[in-house]
């Protein structure tokens, strides 16, 4: 099995299912792997509360683009369709949908740009990353265009946004969405995200959205999640670490680095970074996201020990906050 | 699209897409809106398409993505139009010129901007105001002044047109493209 952690002990066998997590497994018709790690990760009985989400799907929101409309007025608009919006608790311009989810997707309001389906989760890393409309922004894998979109209107579609992703049909989308939204500042380009490490010391932000196992979507897509092997997670996860350590090198010296992955898994994220912090010594840190929200990242997981200051991440899970299975990190490239 | 390079327009394309807009939005409007800006073409496609893209834009394209990737981007700053024959302007322009200037538009009424953001033309009882000047290609708005496409007028006169259920212009494009086909 490719193990990407180099710089710490990993004991394969924590997976290996204890029969309380077979019993488990036969009754929710999840891998027994898995379960056994959630058991590990977060207690039998907050286990069983994430395995009871299962399929059961999650709460639509949006977010309102500011680009176009003032949240006022749109809220105004979708009630008068018998839509009914209630403001997300970090975001001002984030709403859930509390009623009409149904008619979410299909409204003239949609079409204009008014706003983005989107789960909370997903709203949090553009928000984390603050940009100005000064800054140079790479957004690593961007398509279809949800934290681009955002990122934009952040930076009230000034300064640069350089969105890349190797999928055509998704760029399709991406482009699509841009037109939409009315976003006026980034440069797409179609490429595999690696190549990218050629512009070294160039951006003043980088978001990696990184492609991950998607063990956070358990509510909406489990089907997904049982088709997976524990051996996946470490073939995302050197990905990820490759990934992320390209996003060090073309981020500028005092820049920041926003990780997230839809993957409540510790092997695509703690390890992840425990990984890369311990390669690149002091030259990166960990930062705090500056927003009370979700529950901290582990230090301790699966009897293995990570470094204190993960905890400075943020994990979010389906059962406990409602929004997608998520986690963020917010990194600084020291200056000399 | 892969082969697709994106190069400065040249003065000749560039002075035909600004004439077509200036005569859809006023010579005014459009010279302050790509005030500082430069217009990008794409060759090498199926057809060629214009970017506006701001200075800082052109030149983190032509100085990095170009140089330094060996790459061409896929899309930049806003989608002007596409260049073939004649210059067919973009609807994410006209969106932005049409706020500026509030010209060369007709209003329709709610249920027909959905019916028309469904690939409909629009009929005559349809249309609540003109803004004019009126071009051949025009701006479809809702009642709150939502750009909701551009149709191509088939009846110049909308005053002298008798017929309530006429067609007197034809959906060109609408908001449910994006659904739709998308770009």
């Amino acid at each position: 099995m490719i193990n990407p952690f180099k710089t710490f002990n990993i004991n394969l066998n924590y997976a290996k299912p204890s029969t309380l997590s077979l019993e488990l497994a036969k009754k929710y018709d999840f891998p027994s792997y898995l379960i056994e790690r959630y058991v590990k990760m977060l207690g039998y009985s907050e286990a069983v509360m994430l395995l009871n989400t299962i399929g059961k799907g999650l709460r639509k929101a949006i977010r309102c683009n500011r680009l176009k409309i003032s949240c006022k007025h749109l809220k105004q608009r979708l009630e008068r369709k018998n839509i009914i919006l209630k403001k997300i608790d970090f975001l001002d311009y984030g709403f859930w949908v509390i009623r009409g989810e149904d008619k979410i997707g299909h409204t003239i309001e949609y079409l204009y740009g008014f706003y983005y389906i989107q789960n909370p989760a997903s709203m949090l890393p553009p928000l984390i990353l603050a940009p100005t409309p000064e800054d140079v922004v790479l957004d690593m894998c961007a398509a279809p265009g949800g934290k681009t979109t955002h990122l934009a209107e952040i930076m009230e579609n000034k300064g640069i946004i350089v969105a890349t992703d190797i999928s055509r049909e998704k760029m399709k989308a991406l482009r699509s969405h841009l037109s939409r939204m009315g976003v006026e500042n980034v440069i797409a380009i179609r490429m595999d995200v690696r190549e990218i490490r050629r512009l070294r010391n160039t951006f003043t932000k980088v978001l990696l959205d990184a492609p991950c196992s998607g063990e956070g979507l358990i509510s909406i897509d489990p089907e997904s999640i049982r088709r997976r092997r524990v051996e996946d997670l470490y073939i995302m996860a050197s990905k990820q670490v490759e990934l992320l350590k390209i996003a060090y090198e073309v981020v500028k010296e005092d820049g920041e680095i926003v990780y997230s992955t839809c993957s409540i898994a510790p092997e695509e994220n703690e390890f992840v970074l425990n990984e890369i912090l311990n390669t690149l010594e002091d030259r990166i840190l960990i930062e705090s996201p500056g927003i009370n929200v979700g529950v901290p990242g582990f230090t301790e997981v699966f009897n293995i020990k990570l470094r204190s200051d993960l905890r400075k991440c943020i994990r979010l899970y389906p059962h406990k906050h409602s929004t997608e299975g998520f986690f963020i990190c917010k990194l600084r490239k020291k200056g000399r | 699209m892969d082969s697709i390079v994106f190069a400065p327009i040249p003065s000749k394309i560039r002075d035909e897409v600004f004439a077509t807009l200036a005569q859809m939005f006023g010579y005014r409007n459009v010279r302050l809106f790509f005030k500082n800006k430069k217009l990008l073409i794409t060759k090498g496609g199926p057809r060629q398409e214009v970017f506006a893209v701001t200075i800082e834009q052109f030149n983190f394209i032509f100085n990095k993505v170009k140089t330094v990737l060996g790459r061409e981007p896929y899309c930049a700053g806003v989608f002007v139009g596409i260049y073939g024959k004649k210059f067919k302007p973009s609807l994410d322009i006209c969106e932005k010129l049409f706020k500026m200037a509030k010209r060369n538009a007709i209003m329709i009424n709610e249920q027909a901007a959905i019916l028309f953001s469904y690939g409909r033309d629009v009929m005559l009882k349809s249309v609540t105001k003109v803004y004019e000047p009126l071009h051949e290609i025009v701006v479809v708005i809702d009642p709150q002044e939502n750009v909701v496409g551009l149709c191509k007028l088939i009846m110049r006169n909308l005053n002298k047109t008798l017929c309530n259920e006429c067609i007197v212009c034809e959906n060109i494009i609408d908001k449910g493209w994006y659904l739709r086909k998308g770009h």
